[in-house]
């Protein structure tokens, strides 16, 4: 059986680049609903709109350490924004424009809860205006940056379903699974993770997230259903990949840490939270984290289990 | 500091701080995942690997697009084809491609650069026919081939062949000689395209092989245990299909429709046992209490049943009065309780008339009439 191309190098910059595009759609959400001024203070806009910059910038420096003259030589990197018929072209140029706005949003997230800040920089330089239109700026940028960032969730998976050679990639359901996934993860991290511990009430606020939860949870488990199913009923090197994550050496990290803990376990604390409009602190905690792992398992078993067609 | 106070510290914390908190939570799961990884695959179950539903051959799905691209289109390879008369030959069609075979792709077999956008290039490292170059490949799927296939009752050559490659040596009979172009749509077990048996006869003669073609037993395994005078050619009059059987040497006659019904709806399959040669191995009778085997004694064999023999020698003895009017009567006129025991009595079948009352009842009524003439006289 042959090695699979990429190790968890990939994986881990599939899932930050994921997490990061889903946090900051988290941020985007809040902001543009209006939902991130009901409060004096909004842990998941922060949270979101601080990370999802960092968090692909980090992706993106590992990928270049997975390059390989690219890393010796890495001027040939240039060569990469040129060739239009490759969907890594498409994904470098997508960074390329939703890093900056990433970083940007960031900034402006923290000068808007901390205005002396502004305050600061304008003692040293002067041109600064007094204050800014937070609000309508980080309107536009929420805009802009979201398009980009479900360009950034779901080029991670096209990526991989363009490739012929990996039957088990080559799907279009893949770049489904990772949008859903991103979307997924970005909110536990933002949501469950970072939010819970800061404002341990902050659910409260949000008397929908257990429902978005539920719906984003149970369209990634019937997305990765779909996956697997059409990879067994496809035979040969397909059934052989799904075989691999559902019965073979990868079967305990998919079934306990991605099915169970990653999925049915915040599933069944987002239908408590639902019904009874509340949840514990921990397990709200613990939610999170699971889909968190969840998420970076998916894509690290997706990508591990692969088996080309030999040539 | 136990956890709760810990959490109620970080709650007093500036809130710029929860960003580095979500980064360390992102790195902390990445971590988490490294150390879980290794230790889930310990615990996985490794007697239960997958097992190769197929074996390790090369599957060229999905990446021989380039070869469906001009051999499924005539076009295509009239343009790209160095002699134009003969691109014709080498069209496939794009049915064959969901058969068995086609679904391993044309590089499975064939080699090539599925992939590769001018005809060169898609060429190179190209394999014609597999089973000429690479016939150990054919066998990695093809395992156990049958000396036999018992359902058409035929010998084929497996084995001999199977023999050579598996000890490298050269042989001059190759999967593609019988089996045509597997996959591109002829499918001989399907039944689709039926190898007729002119396939083995002409290959057989152009080869001068030393098994005769007049020796039906070298490849058919024949059902029958025929009389050692007996040869296939006896009977059977066609090479395409067994069906066509000549009756001439059928050691009894066959008259009638007994010629025309099929060889094994009388014989027991496949070795012609259980008749007696009677007709009841057949028929079964309308009468079983009366008559023996002899059906002919009465029913003509080549017409139906329902025509009797006109003339009966014993029925005379039996009854006299089998005469005259008596045989213009069908069986069933008389016979219509029974075939034995029937009392030959006139009035069984005659009421006694009014004038005949009295003394003349009880008489029999031969001393006066017979069946041959008239009741008058």
């Amino acid at each position: 059986m042959a090695e699979h191309h990429w190790g968890w190098l990939v994986a881990i910059y599939l899932f930050l680049g994921g997490m990061g595009a889903g946090s900051f759609l988290m941020a985007a959400a809040v902001e543009l609903t209006g939902m991130r001024y009901r409060q004096k203070y909004c842990p998941t806009a922060l949270v979101g709109a601080g990370v999802s910059g960092p968090l692909i910038l980090i992706g993106t420096v590992l990928l270049i350490f997975d390059l390989g003259a690219g890393l010796r030589e890495p001027w040939r990197i240039l060569l990469m924004f040129t060739n239009l018929q490759s969907v890594m072209t498409w994904g470098i140029w997508i960074l390329s424009l939703f890093l900056p706005i990433a970083f940007i949003y960031g900034i402006l997230e923290v000068m808007h809860v901390y205005p002396q800040i502004l305050a600061w920089a304008r003692k040293r330089l002067a041109f600064l205006p007094e204050t800014l239109p937070y609000r309508r700026i980080k309107r536009v940028l929420a805009i802009v940056g979201g398009v980009l960032a479900i360009g950034t969730a779901i080029y991670t998976g096209v990526l991989l379903s363009v490739i012929q050679a990996v039957p088990l990639w080559n799907t279009p359901v893949l770049p489904a699974l990772f949008l859903v996934s991103a979307v997924s993860t970005g909110m536990g991290l933002t949501f469950d993770l970072a939010a819970t511990l800061a404002v341990p009430e902050v659910h409260r606020h949000y008397r929908h997230m257990p429902l978005i939860h539920m719906l984003f949870i149970g369209l990634e488990i019937g997305l990765l259903a779909l996956l697997l199913i059409s990879a067994l009923m496809q035979g040969g090197v397909a059934a052989e990949s799904a075989k691999l994550i559902l019965l073979g050496k990868s079967s305990v990290v998919f079934w306990v840490l991605v099915m169970g803990f990653g999925m049915f376990y915040p599933l069944m604390v987002h239908v408590y939270a639902f019904a009874r409009k509340s949840h514990g602190y921990l397990s709200g905690v613990l939610s999170g984290a699971g889909i968190v792992i969840a998420g970076l398992f998916v894509r690290y078993l997706i990508v591990a289990a692969a088996i080309p067609v030999a040539l | 500091m136990s956890p709760k106070l810990w959490l109620r510290a970080m709650r007093q914390w500036p809130r710029w701080t929860i960003i580095p908190i979500g980064l360390a939570l992102a790195g902390f799961a990445i971590v988490l995942g490294l150390i879980l990884e290794p230790a889930g695959y310990a615990l996985s179950p490794t007697l239960v690997e997958p097992t190769p539903t197929l074996p390790a051959i090369t599957y060229g799905q999905g990446i021989s697009t380039s070869c469906e691209d001009c051999h499924f289109s005539k076009d295509a390879l009239q343009a790209s084809a160095a002699d134009p008369a003969v691109a014709s030959d080498y069209f496939i069609q794009s049915e064959s491609a969901a058969t068995a075979h086609g679904r391993l792709g044309c590089l499975a077999c064939h080699g090539g650069d599925g992939m590769a956008q001018d005809k060169d290039g898609a060429h190179q490292g190209l394999v014609p026919d597999m089973s000429a170059q690479n016939p150990q490949t054919c066998l990695i799927c093809h395992e156990g081939l049958p000396n036999e296939i018992p359902h058409d009752r035929l010998r084929v050559p497996h084995g001999q062949i199977v023999d050579h490659v598996e000890q490298g040596e050269p042989c001059d009979v190759y999967c593609s000689d019988c089996h045509g172009g597997v996959g591109h749509g002829f499918d001989p077990l399907s039944g689709e395209k039926f190898c007729s048996m002119t396939v083995c006869l002409d290959c057989h003669q152009e080869r001068d092989l030393e098994v005769q073609i007049t020796d039906c037993d070298a490849c058919h395994i024949g059902p029958h245990d025929v009389a050692v005078s007996l040869t296939c050619n006896d009977c059977h009059t066609s090479t395409e299909t067994w069906e066509e059987v000549a009756l001439g040497i059928h050691p009894v006659a066959l008259p009638g429709q007994h010629g025309q019904v099929a060889c094994f709806q009388c014989h027991q399959y496949p070795d012609f046992k259980g008749l007696n040669n009677v007709c009841t191995d057949c028929h079964i009778s309308g009468h079983t209490d009366w008559g023996d085997h002899d059906c002919s004694a009465c029913h003509d064999p080549g017409a139906t049943w329902d025509l009797v023999a006109d003339t009966w020698d014993e029925h005379t003895e039996h009854w006299d009065q089998y005469k005259g009017a008596h045989l213009k009567v069908s069986c069933d006129g008389c016979h219509f309780e029974t075939y034995t025991d029937l009392d030959p009595n006139c009035n069984t079948c005659h009421a006694v008339p009014e004038s005949h009352e009295g003394t003349r009842a009880d008489a029999d009524c031969t001393g006066c009439h017979q069946a041959d003439q008239p009741w008058t006289d």
